[in-house]
């Protein structure tokens, strides 16, 4: 009887689905290239299925508040693929468009996957969402592992600098640490740099209170326009319009004697493509919010 | 002159079936402490505990080419003075007495446990990463002690070959290790919104990955994974078992009190293998000795569907 219920509600669901994407959800999720095991699983726990319940507010959110707009998704290879991204806006939401876009409008789609916190996994029933949608645990060997499956990465080499920056730092590229050139490099994956346009601005922060956000176990304490005077909701971001300029892909050959001057040269060279790509989009918008 | 295998903790249900195995081929010794029934009759067989010294005039009278060491106790309702004393004190006197006796080859069958599940593992562990299996869970220390005792020995006697297998979960129709019992046991606990991946291994392949170990005297440490990976809940749920999720974040209590009530055969202190994973990466055995294993998960849950109806 349940499960009937279950089968109904799932087939309905399915249908607004497909009717308001243009369509079908779950032909585009077989289409993703990850090989899965006779119970639709990849290694890392990943089941392109679970993201179908997940498509539908994702579009609403992608199409109809930040209106996406994507350019250069041609440069992306159909291989393993490194995405080096700016990373801004207090809350995540560049990860998610990023993901969406590979999902929505690439073909085939591609889900890319991204590294999680260590304590992630601590937390019930969001450690099984995390792994069950592609997301891993940010380990090395977990990176290097995903690569040489074929996989695709999504990197946000500022971290936590980024996404904690403050107004006047927007578009400014923070420090980037050489951990993904050593990944790119071991594993031969070509990097492709994203400049995501309007994540720096949809959160307009003033200060960030780091002690503060160590009380609460979190990187930064924003004091931003609407956080924390609105709160909660105050973190959520403006509607402020997203484009994402995907750069040509980026190859480094990986040598034994590869030392630190060498790493540090091409995340210099990363990172320098990926400010020119960033400037590019911004001198080509036209406006923030439309 | 005859070239024996020395297989010690013969009489487990794992060393029976590995010995059934083996016997057509190779020339078997078994030693135990406990009775071998229905043994084979080209199987020699001392019940003798492998602390003793007598154990000695086993090597002195046969010629022994290789040792598989299996007689490891791990039972969470064995005092950890008995663990300590039997497994490290067991191990110790035979890896020295195959020393003194020049055995060519020393397998010791080790486990993925000891790695130890943790949310930062990375989620295919490589042998060289740290045995942290008893960080979290104690009960565990005198096997990361025996694996890494049999570690010193690959310095300390260069010229025998010592291989160290370290598998994930075996299971079989008549084994009866750690997550057999809990398969098969009358509560099955898990953790509300927890759902591991995890491996399971058919102990045919552990066979033939010790088979494969034997006849190219490999060194060194190997993991042993599965063909494929599969949720917790999924496994459970596939072979037919229904289980209890108890809420977190009071699993500990919970399990401590269906432990003592003897309900259920996991340790509390093991409650983080139904939380987090342990797997391994098996790339080094692949690469060296071109072993994967040959059942498939699909396979793996069939058999259990009998095992666990009996």
């Amino acid at each position: 009887m349940t499960r009937s219920l279950v089968k109904r509600l799932d087939s309905k669901l399915k249908k607004i689905t497909d009717h308001i994407l243009g369509f079908d959800i779950e032909e585009r999720l077989k289409r993703i290239p990850t090989p899965v095991n006779d119970f639709g699983y990849d290694p890392f726990g990943f089941k392109p299925e679970s993201i179908k319940y997940a498509a539908l507010p994702a579009y609403l959110i992608y199409r109809y508040y930040f209106r996406v707009e994507v350019y250069g998704l041609e440069n992306v290879p159909d291989r393993n693929v490194m995405f080096i991204a700016n990373h801004a806006g207090q809350l995540p939401f560049d990860g998610f468009i990023i993901a969406a876009s590979l999902l929505l409008e690439k073909d085939p789609p591609r889900l890319v996957r991204s590294m999680v916190e260590k304590w992630a996994p601590t937390l019930p029933f969001v450690n099984t969402f995390f792994s069950r949608t592609g997301q891993i645990v940010g380990t090395p060997e977990n990176a290097i592992k995903l690569l040489n499956m074929k996989e695709s990465l999504l990197v946000f080499p500022e971290g936590t600098k980024g996404i904690n920056k403050t107004f006047d730092k927007r578009y400014q590229l923070q420090e980037f640490g050489t951990g993904f050139m050593k990944i790119a490099m071991a594993t031969h994956t070509p990097i492709v740099p994203v400049a995501v346009i309007g994540s720096e601005e949809q959160q307009i922060s003033f200060v960030n209170l780091k002690r503060l956000g160590a009380i609460f176990g979190m990187p930064g304490f924003p004091i931003t326009l609407t956080f924390p005077w609105i709160f909660p909701f105050g973190i959520l971001p403006y509607p402020v319009k997203y484009r994402l300029h995907y750069g040509r892909p980026m190859y480094f050959e990986d040598k034994a004697d590869t030392d630190e001057d060498v790493l540090e040269r091409n995340v210099a060279e990363v990172k320098t493509t990926l400010q020119s790509l960033i400037y590019k989009g911004l001198k080509e918008r036209k406006s923030i919010f439309w | 002159m005859k070239e024996y295998i020395l297989i010690s903790g013969i009489c487990g249900n794992f060393g029976r079936e590995l010995a059934a195995y083996l016997h057509k081929e190779h020339k078997i010794i078994g030693l135990d402490r406990r009775e071998f029934n229905d043994r084979p009759k080209d199987i020699i067989h001392f019940q003798i505990d492998i602390r003793r010294k007598k154990i000695e005039e086993i090597f002195r009278k046969y010629v022994i080419k290789t040792v598989i060491h299996l007689n490891i106790i791990h039972d969470p309702r064995v005092s950890s003075k008995e663990h300590y004393e039997f497994n490290l004190t067991g191990t110790a006197n035979i890896l020295d007495l195959a020393v003194k006796y020049r055995v060519p080859h020393f397998i010791f069958l080790s486990s993925a446990d000891i790695y130890g599940p943790s949310p930062d593992n990375p989620l295919f562990i490589p042998e060289t990463h740290q045995l942290y299996g008893s960080k979290n869970i104690p009960i565990l220390r005198d096997l990361v002690e025996t694996d890494l005792l049999v570690q010193s020995y690959f310095w300390k006697a260069p010229d025998m070959t010592t291989t160290i297998l370290r598998p994930c979960h075996i299971v079989g129709l008549n084994i009866q290790n750690g997550v057999m019992k809990y398969i098969k046991g009358r509560i099955v606990p898990t953790v509300a919104g927890f759902n591991p991946m995890i491996q399971i291994i058919h102990m045919h392949d552990v066979f033939r990955a010790i088979e494969m170990v034997m006849k190219r005297r490999e060194m060194g440490i190997f993991n042993i994974s599965a063909q494929d990976q599969i949720p917790l809940l999924v496994l459970l749920r596939e072979i037919g078992v229904s289980h209890l999720p108890v809420l977190p974040p009071f699993e500990k209590s919970i399990f401590r009190g269906l432990f003592a009530a003897g309900l259920i055969s996991i340790h509390p202190e093991q409650v983080d293998f139904l939380k987090y994973p342990c797997m391994v990466d098996d790339s080094r055995i692949r690469e060296r000795l071109s072993f994967s294993p040959q059942y498939k998960i699909t396979d793996i849950i069939k058999e259990l569907r009998l095992t666990t109806r009996l």
